[in-house]
């Protein structure tokens, strides 16, 4: 029997399951992860390996109550035990509190979705595959600075049925691949790291093998070297207030932790508070039009945008992928949500748009890290849509500032507000030219102010997605991937370097 | 339940069914139990169950390596045969490899014979709802998981070595907040019945009542009190990226060309025991070594770092069991410290503070630059300014970027209060309170 068919029997038969035991709605999600992992250090192959990961989770709702179990064996037996389990747990949990769930509803979609690509990286040869990390990582090590050298791939394909008591019936195929090399040099008790094209990995996209080849990792390596060693003698980061422009891949970061992780409102609503956090963007802000960034800053959520880590034809609770504005022309816009959590943004819209909305729907942000995890609201991908800047017209507007490049460092208070990043790379603008190349480029701010001070977006030509291959979230913790488009941009007079 | 039983015969089956000339096969399960709540009820009611069976192989010099997560007999063949079939398609042998370790004394594992912590849902909805009462009936709004977890590990390779642990935790964890206040307890403990889940409800709850009505202070140095989570968010760092053999040769650790000298104040003592009585974790490496206490600084001298047994290798000595899942870029990672207790308790340490700062948790800690280990991050659920001795006002959030290796040269007290505490990305210590002088405050924050 074909894997699609034997996990929707077992489906059914898991939702009846749970019907039969009381549950008033339930879905269920069966499904495989196959990965291929592949990296190369110091001359070496250091990681070498394939996985397969298969399993399934029934979730319930009872009463309004929460339950949800899951496992890896895929027998009638033990669909029936954790489907069971399911409905224990949510009438359990219905004696911890008054409070019940609401659920949003959607229609029941069936379909089936595959993501796009071109060349299936499963059937590169691996041979083909560690000759590219050598070559790559031969040219990283070729001088003696260099103490560390790493090139690494990273390949996922992931199926996965979701069928409802309501009738949804779901099949999706999403393909990922990703690539990177870095470069660590010591020398006289300073250390330094290059990386490229991205930090933590390389970067990611939703994609086949012909990803890897567009980036040239061999013919990068040399250059990410030199940096790396040019960092060993470079000057420490200026302290005080500059203009700052920020490279399209550590504004993806910025734009992940300082709007994407604020505007989840399951955040919003405490249910993250023990762990990653709240938001300051509180339900007050949408209703009231608040000012996240200046009149350039668009801020586009799109689960539909080819390529996109996220991007997929339905979300974890079934609803369709859909693309709207979390920032419009600076105005707070639009949260992140799921069908738990979707009628507190509908409670708290705009009047005019409350009157046209007849019932809460969610944004299609309930994503799991394989179908053994409970779904959770995820970032999905969120770009700052581009300006009408050329970079080097940029950087020759620009009086006194600093060009920071290379995710380093990040951290964020637990609303959000105040950040501070350190990036591998900068250099020094005076007088709009190039000058001095900096270690440990930092900067610091506080969301709102840092947003409002944006004043100039390179264009469409710059404007690229970004991988983020290791966002975590939730207890117990779950990693979800997504990507975010964004260009070149400057901030005015923001703080950098830090004071002793 | 895990069937320990039944993991091992997988394994043992592995082995039998490869044809490799060395073979490793890993076998991991996990079943966690976990109620997260808010306010007035469970946001997500869960038990989850994982397993993962790992085959290490090794083919005329080459490696290879396959994990499924599917614990049959026929998938656990044809993880067996993927792993061949990588280790035959790689093109170049594996560099420096080191034969598979063979059986180890069983008495050095000491292992711990830990009953799992069996899933209950009602006794854990009682006592979540337990929780969320205490914080109504103190006009408080909550947040928190209450969570038990077994997690069983195998390991047997070709050679002989063939061992099993379950470890055990049970954690509860409890924010609350009202008004403009919040506050956060947390318990973890190998056993369900090791924690006091009022006494976690009052701490939380008397935090957020104190912390209302928080004023800012000037960001800058200050003397301050950390509490053991809050030095539990620092000193894994250390852990991650100082004590391991490998990070000291390639220069990224703050101990590179240091050991053997005062890196810290002369009342820092830390070991890696995983053998402590409050410590969780399992009692073998990712080889399947067993994990030794290892005193890595005694009095501020660093004297020993961790090592796997490739690192020990180079070294010239033997393993200290802290081999991560093989085959590994990270090298041996320090996994289980333990930051030697002062005398008395957390209050102890506030007298003869003029004017400093208590510390419940940092949020969000990073490293800015690992030489120095210089570490950001922010102040989270319960800030107070403490004057001539007396824990006062709140005050609001605050950014540090903070050396720790200066910050623990400044050390000038220790509690005697460890205890077993974890931080936001992962992670166990056993730490006391610790005061410091000079700390630095970088920037603040609105709340």
């Amino acid at each position: 029997m074909h894997e699609r068919e034997e996990w929707t029997q077992l489906g059914r038969r898991a939702i009846d399951v749970a019907r039969r035991a009381g549950a008033q709605w339930a879905d269920v999600r069966i499904g495989r992860t196959e990965s291929e992992e592949l990296a190369v250090r110091n001359g070496a192959v250091c990681t070498l390996e394939k996985e397969d990961q298969t399993g399934f989770g029934v979730r319930v709702l009872v009463d309004g109550a929460h339950g949800f179990a899951s496992g890896f064996e895929l027998t009638p037996d033990e669909v029936d035990r954790v489907a069971a389990l399911a409905v224990e747990l949510a009438r359990a949990g219905r004696g911890a509190g008054p409070g019940r769930l609401s659920w949003a509803a959607e229609p029941a979609w069936r379909d089936v979705w595959t993501s796009p690509f071109m060349i299936d990286p499963f059937a590169v040869p691996i041979d083909r595959k560690i000759d590219l990390l050598l070559r790559a990582d031969g040219i990283l090590r070729a001088k003696p600075e260099i103490t560390a050298s790493h090139a690494s791939m990273s390949f996922r394909r992931e199926s996965q049925v979701l069928l409802s008591s309501d009738g949804a019936d779901l099949f999706q195929v999403t393909l990922r691949s990703g690539a990177g090399i870095s470069a660590t040099a010591h020398r006289d008790g300073e250390t330094q790291c290059r990386s490229y094209p991205a930090a933590f990995g390389g970067q990611y996209l939703q994609a086949g093998w012909e990803l890897v080849e567009s980036m040239d990792l061999v013919g990068n390596a040399e250059r990410c070297r030199e940096e790396a060693i040019e960092l060993l003698s470079a000057a420490p980061c200026p302290v005080g207030e500059k203009d700052l422009i920020l490279s399209g891949d550590q504004l993806a970061l910025q734009i992940h932790e300082s709007v994407g992780h604020a505007s989840e409102l399951d955040r919003v609503q405490g249910w993250e508070a023990n762990f990653a956090g709240t938001s300051f963007v509180d339900t007050g802000k949408l209703s009231g039009g608040f000012r996240y960034g200046s009149d350039l800053v668009n801020l586009v959520a799109d689960a539909t945008v080819p390529g996109g880590l996220a991007t997929i034809g339905y979300d974890d609770d079934g609803v369709r992928s859909q693309r709207w504005h979390v920032v419009r022309d600076g105005v707070f816009s639009g949260y992140l949500t799921s069908r738990d959590v979707a009628h507190f943004e509908s409670q708290n819209a705009p009047a005019a748009e409350r009157a046209a909305s007849s019932a809460p729907r969610s944004r299609g942000c309930s994503r799991a890290e394989g179908p053994w995890n409970v779904p959770i609201v995820r970032i999905s991908n969120l770009s700052l849509m581009p300006g009408r800047w050329d970079f080097d017209s940029l950087v020759a507007d620009t009086e006194d500032g600093v060009y920071m490049a290379g995710v380093k460092c990040w951290s964020i208070d637990q609303q959000r507000l105040n950040f501070q990043f350190t990036c591998e790379y900068g250099w020094e603008i005076k007088g709009g030219k190039r000058a001095r190349t900096v270690k440990n480029p930092t900067y610091q701010g506080i969301t709102p102010q840092f947003w409002r001070s944006c004043d100039a977006i390179c264009d469409d030509r710059h404007w690229r997605l970004w991988g983020v291959p290791n966002c975590g979230k939730g207890q117990p913790m779950q990693v979800a991937e997504m990507s975010h488009g964004a260009a070149p941009t400057r901030f005015r007079k923001v703080s950098v370097g830090v004071s002793e | 339940m895990l069937h320990p039983e039944r993991a091992t015969r997988l394994a043992e089956a592995a082995l039998r069914t490869s044809k490799a000339d060395e073979t490793e096969v890993v076998v991991e399960q996990l079943e966690q139990e976990l109620n997260r709540f808010t306010a007035d009820h469970p946001v997500q009611n869960l038990v989850r169950r994982l397993s993962r069976v790992s085959v290490r192989v090794r083919v005329d010099g080459h490696e290879g390596k396959a994990s499924t997560g599917t614990a049959t007999d026929d998938a656990v063949r044809r993880c067996v045969a993927q792993a061949i079939d990588v280790a035959k398609r790689t093109p170049r042998p594996a560099a420096d490899l080191l034969p598979l370790p063979e059986a180890q004394p069983a008495a050095d594992y000491r292992l711990r014979g830990r009953d799992p912590v069996a899933p209950d849902p009602a006794d854990t909805a009682r006592s979540v709802g337990a929780m969320t009462a205490r914080a109504r009936a103190e006009g408080c709004r909550a947040a928190g998981i209450q969570s038990a977890e077994n997690e069983l590990r195998v390991v047997m390779n070709s050679r002989g070595l063939s061992v099993a642990d379950l470890d055990t935790r049970s954690e509860i964890s409890l924010t609350c907040f009202r008004d403009d206040g919040a506050g956060w307890a947390s318990e973890v403990a190998p056993h369900r019945t090791g924690i006091d889940v009022d006494a976690v409800a009052r701490r939380a709850v008397g935090k957020t009542l104190a912390s209302r009505d928080a004023k800012p202070v000037a960001p800058g140095h200050w003397t301050v009190i950390l509490e053991p989570p809050a030095v539990a968010s620092l000193l894994l760092f250390a852990a991650y990226r100082g004590f391991g053999a490998q990070q000291v040769e390639e220069g990224t650790s703050f101990l590179a060309g240091r050991v053997g000298e005062q890196v810290f104040g002369d009342g820092i003592s830390i070991a890696d025991d995983v053998h402590h009585p409050q410590a969780v974790g399992h009692v073998f490496d990712g080889e399947g070594m067993p994990r030794r206490t290892v005193p890595l600084v005694e009095r501020g001298v660093a004297r020993n770092l961790v090592h796997d047994r490739t690192t020990a290798h180079r070294y010239g000595c033997r393993s200290t069991g802290h081999a991560t899942p093989q085959p590994s870029s990270d090298g041996p990672i320090a996994s289980n410290l333990v930051l030697a207790p002062g005398a008395g308790a957390t209050e102890d340490l506030l007298r003869g503070v003029d004017k400093g700062i208590l510390v419940t948790q940092f949020h969000y800690t990073n490293m800015v630059e690992p030489t120095q280990l210089t570490l950001t991050g922010m102040t989270r659920n319960g800030t107070f300014l403490v004057s001539r001795g007396e824990v006062g006002p709140a005050v609001k959030n605050m950014r540090f970027t903070q050396s720790l290796v200066e910050a623990l040269r400044r050390v000038t007290g220790i509690g005697g209060d460890a205890r077993l505490a974890s931080a936001l990305f992962g992670g166990y210590t056993v730490v006391p309170s610790v005061r410091i002088d000079g700390f630095n405050f970088s920037s603040g924050t609105e709340f």
